[in-house]
């Protein structure tokens, strides 16, 4: 965990006293994506190469389906109790 | 949406590349894709702290403002908690660890894929396509059932960039400010959480 908000954190000071040279951020934002491309491409590899895999497509993408929409009904009820709190102040 | 293309296509190759064994296996949790994972994060913050909004936002900051990203953050996690309850295959720091991707599915997948395993990975990558997907799709009817804020919280993270132009559309001009105040909030919250949450279950 402190690993990764310690990383986190380095990169966004890297990043602030780095912001005039506003070549790097294409570039930083180019490197990213191509990170992301691998680690997504190993992620799947890896589902596809587990001979359980082709039983599960549907049971995962029910399961996401499911939690995006509980996840994004959770966020607007928790608005509308915020809300209520601050309105009756 | 390009990238989300992209995106997808890589990991549907992954998938294609496994299935019919053109790579060995067992990448993921390893020293390379961990390093790999440090350098995304580091990037991700890089990127962030290049961003030109970024001193204009946090000058700008009061307590009203944060509280859109607080509600997603709460709001996310307790919804990924009741999905923990309907779906007894997944484990509750899994389902937390999803919910906090906020709609960020490329960092929250690959971070999940790395921290739990491979199927977890798989349903966060879904969960917050679907998520990002839904919100670009649905954000009329989400402003005109639950408020002009609605597509705000439906966002997530991504209200910072994928989702800022339909919210501008369908709420208001005026909601690009709290849009991109909770975006970037949340983009940083989500590595911080996922990594939080598997630390402490």
């Amino acid at each position: 965990m402190w690993w990764i908000a310690l990383i986190l954190v380095a990169g966004i000071i890297t990043g602030r006293l780095l912001r005039s040279r506003n070549r790097l951020r294409p570039g930083a934002e180019k490197l990213l994506l191509l990170f992301i491309y691998a680690l997504l491409f190993f992620l799947g590899s890896e589902i596809g190469s587990d001979p359980a895999f082709t039983g599960q497509i549907k049971a995962l993408g029910f399961q996401g389906a499911l939690l995006a929409l509980l996840t994004i009904a959770g966020s607007i009820v928790a608005w509308k109790i915020i809300h209520l709190f601050f309105h009756e102040k | 949406m390009k990238n989300s293309l992209i995106i997808t296509c890589f990991f549907i190759g992954g998938i294609l590349a496994g299935f019919f064994r053109f790579l060995p296996s067992g990448w993921m949790g390893t020293d390379i894709t961990r390093w790999i994972l440090f350098g995304l994060i580091f990037l991700v913050g890089f990127v962030l702290g290049t961003d030109p909004r970024l001193g204009m936002l946090v000058r700008s900051i009061r307590v009203s403002v944060v509280l859109v990203p607080l509600a997603v953050a709460a709001g996310s996690l307790g919804g990924a908690a009741i999905g923990c309850l309907l779906l007894p295959s997944l484990s509750l720091p899994d389902s937390l660890a999803i919910g906090a991707g906020f709609g960020y599915y490329s960092l929250s997948s690959i971070m999940i894929g790395e921290l739990s395993g491979k199927t977890a990975g798989a349903i966060a990558l879904i969960a917050n396509i679907f998520r990002e997907i839904t919100t670009l799709l649905a954000a009329p009817l989400l402003v005109k059932w639950f408020g002009t804020m609605a597509p705000v919280l439906s966002g997530g993270a991504t209200s910072m960039d994928t989702t800022l132009p339909v919210i501008m559309k369908y709420a208001g001009k005026e909601y690009l400010f709290p849009a991109l105040i909770s975006g970037i909030i949340l983009t940083m919250l989500t590595p911080l959480l996922i990594s939080f949450i598997y630390a402490i279950f």
